[in-house]
């Protein structure tokens, strides 16, 4: 670590330029435009209502671990006390704050419930002695309330975390780190409990009957490699707008492609965990949620998901993000990147659909709309946010060793 | 010292790394080929000082991971699904999954023992006898002592200009070691 | 504009300080040469120092007792053990579980805050990986001794014997065995690997033929050659990578024993996880337990820092949350799964026969190191130590809840049972502890415990650009 020589950045290498930071308007309108086209044409029937709510849970809850993988970054790097990722911590910062609209956009799931949820049909639980029992858990008041609170929660979070950050850049306080990083540690905690939870109620509760006590993990490891494959393509988007020359640097990407390959790994501990222990205990009612996902194969079902997962999400990317050359230049990496993006899109939808679709995967214009909706306000929110900041933070006391970070 | 001895080279002593560095430096851009630096850890920068190349360790290390992996996935298919097959809690005579603990471990055995074998041998270890043990000063060079030698064999080596190449470089000694 | 430039350092003696300004320096008041003194004098003391030869005493009467302990094991059969049905797991899973699971601490330290470039990690490692390997032998000690014909211990391998019958690779305890030996030999390189340049170190400096020949042999013949450095380091980095998702594997291997089982309380997916940050956990106590005493026996307390100290306690607290995360979550699944003998499973740990053995693991685990949420706590090395005792106490007891429980109270109530351990259960467990005191004293007295080249890397002195500024300070916790 050198960081003995002063780094001196022009300011407007650490501003959006003015082209960029109005393309949010057109992003936001999209995504308004295309929600409210799938909205609209949901309501048609029965089965267009419950493929728009599926693929609308599909994308919201794919956008949603973007944003909550950028608030676990903010917090793991201010638990650290990361010096080297001073630089990069502003975008993730930005972007956690995309939960505040997602967390009016959770809403949208409630007139979705009866849709989704096998739980919240009282006729479906009367005959059923499991579901009676959960009810106390799985019920529609209690359900709502929790996702208001997880909205409210992460919101709050995300917004606390960026608003330290930001202020500093003006103040130069040294004591906001202090009381940033401190605050970390049980925002960590209050984090994994909620994440959890919410991937119980969202996610798994999708089965009512079907539960995995590593299911949190899953969905948090998922989130992680996606919300760093989006940071690498961001900083590459904006690098070719100009901006942040020599401030996000290749070592930058080296380390941030060392992050995608531990957690393409990662995700696939927790996956096989999950899979092996299930396939080998041999229980029905656990098994079931794989057994529809392993038919078909070759055929066009979702065996071929599966599978596709397997390589696409794991054995690929590990071989490919192993070298060290590959990770620093820009162009493979970003190829890396968009590929984790696409393929934890793909293991979302493996998560989802197969209940509304069980012969196989079928994409129709409903997945193209809600992608479009929930992302086209994601990324219109967060540009919006990135436009009204300087894109590091150059109040923190330790960006000169992110500046000069080299990496051994 | 006997008659049939000769020169090995010259040795250099530094007190701190960063003229160790500056020697390195000069010693590379004029040109030596046969040399190497001495220090009681590893100088970050120093490799980049020398002009020397990155490792290909890391190629050992995934070609005898993935030797390890082949090995355990052929091993386990063979012995319960060819060579003994019993059928256990129902489970198929050649089952993947139960099969990928056994296989990770192996590919981590074989890659782990030949990365420490590669390196081993990458470096020329074990060596119990090198010229420069017979340097007294040579003893500090695990302590806190930096050291620069030049072999004889070099095709640019000159006693005389190579220790003067040195002195410049602020070297606190220099010595001739026998072979 | 943006201007950002390092502030000059400051050196006390006390190195907590969270100033985010500037990095704490990583050793207190040393250079090069110094350094090396420090560490080497505890190995080149001449004779035994008093102190020393009490504690190896005591170790090694306590090691005897291992030794009589297997022996009556094994001329008299598994039968002096407490276990029977239905709880056919008594002790020797428990104890081996428990040593496996201490033994992932060193490992932590040398890969993983390696790759995470955690400094600090120089100061304590060379010992925490030293504690891995004699746990590791504690661990694999169990099992041996369990199989009851120790004599046909090599069934384990896939070795061809005269019945032409090969392993079941499709049981996991078979994943064990390789799990286990894979861990311990990679350790052990990883460690020896490590050490060579301070072996060097020791061999430079001995006075005398014999140790010169000894540490000389030891050392490979290494003289800190850069050519050579490049090639170790990047072996270094190999190692780790390597070593890091091994560390993760083992735990998780030992966790599939429990969870491939569909006994109530053991199948659960969460359990590989789980089981790994739990070895953590209880690792970092150990090296607590004996990081405190040994900083203050040679006064290393400029080289083991309280900043060290209080890192691994954080360390302790985030592990011991991650456990108590997936105590929670368990007992969550438990009650929302619906099945009647998963919420059976949980409400007989909390309030069956073995309550007590729950509320010891609940208490010492998810409770007591939470006292480290005090900086005052967390510095103090006399409250740090009695802390992680408990720890070391709350783990055992969590691996006793896991095994014994689920056993003895599983579907059918009309093969329920009781497990009490024997005193031969007893003894061994205490044994084992005898075992590993005397691995560790031996260690102390002849090998450097703390690395000194790694030290020397992270150092102020160590770094060539601190010699072209009078005032240059970098550390870096």
């Amino acid at each position: 670590m050198s960081a003995h020589h002063k780094v001196e950045i022009p300011d407007e290498q650490l501003r959006l330029g003015s082209g960029v930071s109005k393309l949010w308007i057109v992003f936001l309108l999209i995504g308004v435009v295309a929600l409210g086209a799938g909205y609209f044409m949901g309501q048609g029937s029965d089965e267009t209502r419950e493929q728009f709510f599926r693929s609308y849970l599909q994308n919201f809850s794919y956008f949603l671990s973007l944003a909550v993988g950028c608030l676990f970054f903010v917090l793991i790097m201010r638990l650290c006390r990361a010096g080297w990722s001073v630089s990069l911590r502003r975008m993730a910062e930005i972007f956690s704050m995309t939960l505040i609209p997602l967390a009016l956009l959770m809403l949208l799931i409630i007139p979705g419930i009866h849709d989704l949820y096998e739980w919240s049909h009282a006729d479906h639980v009367e005959g059923d002695k499991i579901l009676q029992g959960k009810a106390p858990w799985l019920n529609e008041g209690f359900f709502k309330f929790r996702l208001v609170f997880y909205g409210l929660l992460w919101a709050g979070m995300a917004w606390f975390f960026a608003r330290g950050s930001i202020r500093q850049d003006q103040s130069k306080d040294h004591k906001i780190t202090n009381r940033l990083e401190g605050l970390a540690a049980p925002a960590m905690f209050i984090f994994a409990l909620s994440v959890t939870m919410a991937a119980f109620d969202l996610l798994m509760s999708l089965y009512p009957h079907w539960y995995s006590t590593i299911w949190g993990v899953y969905f948090f490891a998922g989130s992680f490699l996606g919300a760093v494959s989006m940071m690498v393509l961001l900083f590459h988007f904006l690098q070719r707008t100009g901006v942040l020359q020599n401030v996000v640097t290749a070592e930058h990407f080296q380390d941030l492609g060392k992050l995608m390959f531990a957690f393409v790994v990662f995700w696939a501990y927790i996956g096989f965990s999950q899979f092996m222990l299930i396939w080998y205990g041999n229980i029905p009612e656990e098994t079931m949620w794989y057994k529809a996902r392993m038919i078909g194969f070759g055929e066009g079902g979702w065996a071929d998901v599966s599978a596709l997962l397997l390589v696409g999400h794991f054995i690929f990317p590990f071989f490919f993000l192993m070298s060290r050359h590959l990770k620093r230049r820009g162009i493979t990496l970003i190829f890396g990147a968009a590929w984790l993006l696409v393929m934890h899109w793909i293991d979302m939808h493996w998560m989802v659909m197969p209940q509304l679709h069980p012969a196989g995967p079928s994409l129709g214009l409903m997945d193209v709309l809600c992608f479009l909706g929930v992302g086209g306000i994601f990324l219109g929110f967060g540009l919006w946010q990135l436009g009204r900041q300087a894109l590091i933070p150059v109040g923190d006391p330790r960006l000169h060793e992110s500046l000069s970070f080299e990496n051994a | 010292m006997a008659e049939q001895t000769k020169l090995w080279g010259v040795l250099a002593e530094f007190d701190n790394p960063l003229k160790l560095m500056k020697a390195s430096e000069a010693v590379r851009d004029a040109g030596y080929t046969k040399w190497d630096t001495y220090t009681p850890y590893p100088v970050h920068g120093l490799e980049k000082a020398m002009g020397l190349k990155d490792s290909w360790l890391p190629f050992i290390t995934l070609g005898a991971g993935i030797t390890g992996t082949a090995v355990a996935i052929l091993m386990q298919w063979w012995m319960n699904a060819v060579d003994y097959p019993i059928n256990i809690s129902g489970k198929p005579m050649w089952s993947l999954p139960a099969n990928i603990p056994v296989a990770f471990e192996l590919t981590v055995l074989f890659a782990a023992l030949s990365t420490f074998g590669g390196m081993m041998f990458l470096n020329d270890l074990p060596k119990f006898y090198h010229p420069t043990f017979r340097s007294k000063a040579f003893k500090r060079v695990t302590t806190d002592r930096f050291f620069l030698a030049i072999e004889a064999a070099d095709p640019r080596f000159d006693q005389a200009r190579t220790e003067e190449l040195l002195r410049s470089m602020h070297c606190t000694d220099v010595q001739s070691l026998e072979d | 504009m943006a201007v950002m430039s390092a502030e000059p350092g400051r050196q006390s003696l006390d190195n907590t300080h969270d100033d985010p300004r500037e990095r704490a320096p990583l050793v207190i008041g040393h250079d090069l040469a110094s350094l090396t003194d420090k560490i080497c004098a505890i190995v080149e003391r001449p004779g035994f120092t008093t102190w020393w030869k009490i504690c190896f005493g005591i170790s090694a009467g306590v090691t005897g007792i291992l030794g009589a302990m297997v022996l009556y094991l094994i001329t008299t059969g598994v039968g002096v053990w407490g276990v029977n049905a239905p709880a056919g797991w008594g002790f020797a899973i428990i104890n081996f579980v428990f040593w496996v699971g201490i033994g992932h601490a060193g490992t932590l330290i040398s890969a993983i805050l390696f790759l995470f470039r955690q400094k600090w990690r120089t100061g304590i490692n060379r010992f925490a990986e030293a504690m891995t390997i004699f746990a590791v032998i504690c661990a694999g000690l169990f099992p041996g001794i369990h199989i009851g014909r120790v004599w046909l211990a090599y069934w384990l391998f896939p070795i061809p014997n005269q019945m032409e019958m090969w392993p079941n690779f499709r049981s996991p305890l078979l994943w064990d065995v390789f799990a286990v030996s894979t861990y311990f030999t990679v350790s052990l390189v990883f460690w020896y690997m490590g050490m060579i340049p301070d072996l060097a170190t020791v061999r430079d400096r001995a006075t005398t033929k014999l140790r010169q020949w000894i540490y000389g042999a030891l050392a490979l013949g290494w003289r800190g050659s850069t050519r050579a450095w490049v090639h170790y380091e990047r072996a270094y980095l190999l190692l780790a990578a390597l070593a890091t998702p091994l560390v993760l594997s083992v735990h998780s291997v030992v966790s599939f024993d429990f969870a491939v089982s569909i006994v109530p309380g053991w199948h659960t997916t969460i359990f590989p996880p789980y089981f790994v940050a739990g070895a953590i956990f209880s690792g970092f106590a150990m090296v607590v337990t004996l990081a405190v005493p040994v900083r203050a026996i040679f006064n290393l307390e400029d080289v083991i820092t309280i900043r060290h100290l209080e890192n691994m306690n954080k360390i302790l607290l985030a592990t011991g949350s991650m456990v108590g995360y997936a105590y929670s979550v368990e007992f969550f699944i438990a009650w929302y799964s619906g099945n009647f003998y998963e919420s059976f499973a949980f409400t007989n740990r909390a309030f069956g026969p073995y309550w007590w053995a729950y509320f010891a693991m609940f208490t010492c685990n998810a409770f007591v190191p939470h006292v480290f949420w005090m900086k005052s706590w967390r510095t103090s090395p006399v409250r740090m130590w009695i802390i992680s005792i408990f720890v070391n106490i709350g783990m055992w007891f969590e691996r006793f809840v896991i095994v014994i429980t689920s056993l003895s109270r599983d579907y059918l109530a009309s093969s329920w049972g009781h497990y009490t351990p024997t005193w031969v259960d007893w003894m061994t467990f205490v044994g084992s502890f005898g075992l590993f005191m005397t691995l560790f004293l031996l260690f102390l007295r002849f090998i450097p415990a703390v690395a000194i080249a790694e030290v020397k890397s992270v150092m102020p002195e160590g770094d060539p650009h601190h010699y072209e500024h009078a005032h240059g300070h970098e550390g870096g916790a």
